[in-house]
């Protein structure tokens, strides 16, 4: 077993919230040449890469990343996109994916990456991400894979000044998922904000690591994350916000919330705050619990089945987030996808 | 009442209140280090029986198996070659202040430790570096059959009860600094409540450390039986000296069905010192227990109170303030373990950085699946006052099962410029502006305290802020 996905502050060890422990074997994987589907890529640069992205996972997963990576670009968005640049993953096949998206200055771009899969499969993507100054970039990814694949995603993310990110990951639940995000805000006034939804069922196992390190004045972070836990699932969410000196006038906020469907889950959530700047404005919040009894009741006074009220309830917590999407086609989808999720568990 | 507004003469003159030393005139100081000689010795000395002394060696074995924590605070400069683990002072236990030796007895009226007992404590214990110096209380207590005594009279007086229940909340095993706590523990309390049995005021033990290179091991064991209730009150604080000084002691509690244990700490060890205290409380079936904590001192700190709620329908409840200045590292925080069912914990806490100081918030809260409808909130604040400082906040929260509703918040920030500007408005200086502000930031553990303890944490606040206290 390896030690990987390693949480920015150490605590005792016994808590079990410092690392993520996976079998080696994973890269044991051997991966096949895939071609996925690209839509609205005119006017922006698909390269080779020239030095591959590091995976902040593991040292193991950046140089396997490095070595057996089957998709390689460097993206380089020049002018403001008219519609989302589109890649979509769905040959069923294994994908170890190495990217580096780059906005230039003045550009306002959005990505969507879907990731879709009905056979086991494995994933491991490593994506660095630049905004330059004055960029927006909206970017988010959807991961339906098969329940009993694995899914490793690591996002390194680095903002100059003026540049706002809008990240959204949605991920439907495979056997392990584990994610890591790192976000620094160099410049003045530069902006992120991460939406993280997900699903766990089964004996799925789940790790969320979300890291903003706010490194200048008056930038602004908010990291919000909603999920939906049932069966035998084990979730860990870290999310760390730090404000490192210099970083005076900025605002930093982070929200978990979990709605647990089962008795046999395990919940996880240590949300970090960081502080060496005394004149900034930092607060998290967390809550766990299940679907409010009182409120199910009332919707099956109304006449709406059960089922459907909890489809209703869930929904309504996580459209917080879903409605922020920059896609109507991409909202309908994973709306039809959390249908489909709950109506699995009948 | 003294005017708490302004910073009065006497906190200026009295600048380093608790930094006062006496000579290092003992009876018996213990080589530095530790050794399974140096244990044996010590236990000798207080001829223990031997179930006591096996502890001992089996916890130093352990002590010696541990490895050092590689989280918080950097402890590398701890080094045991440098603290001898064991001072006995010239005097044995007494139970009249008059019996006291001078010297001592003027330690601890400074402190105002016998002023407070005549006024309003049920009973007092008061420790002079590594023995009990002094212990009472009043006649119609014992009358009640409440025991509280200090630990090396409940292990003559009362084995039986000691055997059933030392080292049975805290292990030994626990982590390294608990395993050399019981390798050379010595002193502390024992507090018995019996069946029913509602104190009225407060016991209070004190814990003062006065010589140099040398650390305090004290062992405190309460029980407070079924539907009983008691307030401890515990103090602490040491002269400052260059050289690092460590305390590692023990608090065991264990709140039996239908009990209520309040226990306030107010700590302010010196700034070289290390704090490594271990506190843990098992609560019984509709027992409760409330913790109340402000830690001024030290030079690092490490304390994590913990309640384990065993009972059905157990509570706890943890309101704490910690204070870290110029050259502090106070890594401070809480833990809960919800077993039974119906369960709750609530947990205020309140830290402030200034100077350079770190304060930390740690914590865990912990529901198992067998925890049915556990309720559990956690707020936990941080102010900076300069950007010197580091104010971080790490939380672990641990649901297992679906009808627990647990919510947690924090915030981290300065104090509101527009709070200050109105507050000067008003007349106030922007100093006492500020103060009065953290004095009401304070407050959630000022109010808990009885009054002449919350007047004494105002105290400690306005030195802290002066960096008076240093």
């Amino acid at each position: 077993m390896i030690k990987t996905n390693i949480s920015p502050i150490l605590t005792t060890r016994h808590y079990g919230v410092n690392d993520f422990e996976i079998e080696e074997k994973i890269f044991e994987i051997k991966y096949s040449k895939i071609s996925p589907k690209i839509f609205n890529n005119q006017n922006i640069c698909f390269d080779e890469m020239k030095s591959f992205s590091t995976n902040l996972l593991s040292t193991e997963f950046d140089n396997h990343s490095k070595k057996f990576n089957n998709f390689a670009k460097e993206i380089i968005i020049k002018k403001d996109c008219q519609k989302p640049l589109g890649i979509v993953f769905d040959e069923n096949k294994s994908i170890c994916e190495n990217l580096r998206i780059v906005i230039e200055e003045e550009v306002n771009a959005q990505v969507i990456l879907k990731f879709l899969s009905t056979d086991i499969i494995s994933h491991i993507q490593t994506i660095e991400i630049y905004l330059k100054n004055n960029s927006q970039l909206k970017i988010a990814e959807m991961f339906c894979f098969e329940n009993n694949s694995k899914n490793f995603v690591s996002i390194n993310v680095k903002c100059e000044t003026k540049s706002q990110l809008d990240l959204f990951l949605f991920d439907f639940g495979e056997q392990i998922a584990s994610q890591k995000v790192n976000i620094d805000l160099l410049g003045q006034l530069s902006k992120a904000n991460l939406n993280s939804v997900y699903f766990g069922q089964n004996k799925n196992r789940l790790r969320l690591n979300y890291i903003a390190n706010i490194k200048n004045k008056k930038c602004e972070c908010k990291i919000n994350s909603c999920g939906v836990l049932n069966d035998f699932v084990k979730k860990d969410f870290v999310g760390t916000i730090s404000f490192d000196c210099g970083s005076s006038k900025s605002i930093g906020e982070e929200n978990e919330n979990c709605i647990l469907l089962s008795n046999n889950v395990k919940s996880s959530s240590t949300p970090i705050l960081l502080s060496k700047e005394e004149d900034v404005d930092g607060r998290h919040s967390s809550s766990t619990g299940s679907i409010d009894g009182n409120e199910l009741f009332y919707l099956q006074t109304r006449g709406i089945d059960r089922l459907d009220a909890i489809k209703f309830l869930i929904k309504a917590k996580l459209n917080k987030m879903i409605e922020l999407l920059f896609d109507e086609d991409l909202k309908e989808k994973i709306l039809m996808e959390i249908d489909k999720k709950i109506d699995e568990k009948k | 009442m003294k005017n708490n507004l302004t910073l009065s003469k006497d906190i200026e003159d009295t600048e380093n209140f608790y930094d006062f030393k006496n000579e290092d005139n003992y009876e018996f100081k213990i080589q530095n280090g530790l050794s399974k000689e140096i244990v044996e010795e010590i236990s000798k000395r207080k001829n223990e029986p031997k179930w006591l002394l096996d502890i001992r060696l089996k916890a130093l074995e352990t002590y010696f198996k541990l490895e050092m924590p590689v989280w918080g605070p950097d402890l590398s400069e701890l080094d045991l070659n440098n603290i001898s683990t064991y001072v006995k002072p010239k005097t044995d236990l007494k139970s009249s202040w008059e019996d006291v030796p001078q010297e001592i007895k003027n330690t601890f009226d400074k402190l105002g430790i016998p002023k407070a007992e005549h006024q309003y404590l049920a009973g007092v214990g008061a420790q002079y570096d590594s023995e009990v110096v002094y212990h009472s209380i009043k006649e119609d207590m014992k009358k009640l059959g409440v025991i509280y005594t200090d630990f090396d009279s409940a292990v003559r007086e009362y084995p039986e009860l000691i055997k059933k229940y030392f080292s049975k909340c805290v292990p030994i095993f626990e982590h390294k600094f608990i395993a050399l706590h019981y390798a050379v523990f010595s002193g502390g309390s024992f507090v018995y409540v019996p069946k029913d049995t509602k104190l009225e005021m407060p016991l209070q033990s004190y814990y003062r450390l006065n010589s140099p290179e040398s650390g305090q091991f004290e062992h405190t064991l309460i029980i407070v039986d079924k539907g009983a209730s008691l307030h401890f009150i515990e103090g602490c604080s040491a002269p400052k000296y260059s050289k690092v000084g460590l305390h590692a002691g023990c608090v065991e509690l264990f709140v039996k069905d239908g009990a209520n244990l309040k226990y306030s700490t107010i700590e302010n060890w010196s700034k070289n010192m290390l704090n490594l205290n271990t506190k843990k409380a098992i609560v019984e079936t509709g027992a409760n227990i409330e913790w109340v904590s402000g830690s001024f001192g030290s030079k690092i700190s490490m304390l994590y109170p913990m309640s384990i709620l065993q009972g059905d329908n157990s509570s706890t409840e943890f309101t704490g303030i910690t204070f870290a200045g110029s050259g502090q590292n106070i890594d401070n925080g809480f833990k809960v373990l919800h077993i039974g069912k119906n369960t709750t914990s609530n947990v205020v806490s309140k830290s402030i950085s200034k100077s350079g100081g770190v304060a930390t918030y740690r914590s865990i809260v912990n529901v198992l699946p067998s925890a049915q409808n556990a309720k559990c909130s956690v707020v936990c604040d941080g102010l900076m006052l300069d950007s010197q400082s580091r104010s971080d906040t790490i939380p672990v929260n641990k649901i297992g099962n679906q009808s627990t509703s647990f919510s947690h918040e924090a915030k981290v920030g300065k104090i509101s410029e527009e709070a200050i500007y109105y507050l000067m408005s008003r007349g106030l200086s922007e100093q006492d502006a500020k103060a009065m502000i953290i004095r009401g930031y304070a407050n959630p553990v000022s109010k808990l305290l009885p009054m002449e303890y919350a007047v004494e944490m105002n105290r400690l606040i306005d030195l802290e802020l002066e960096g008076g206290a240093k």
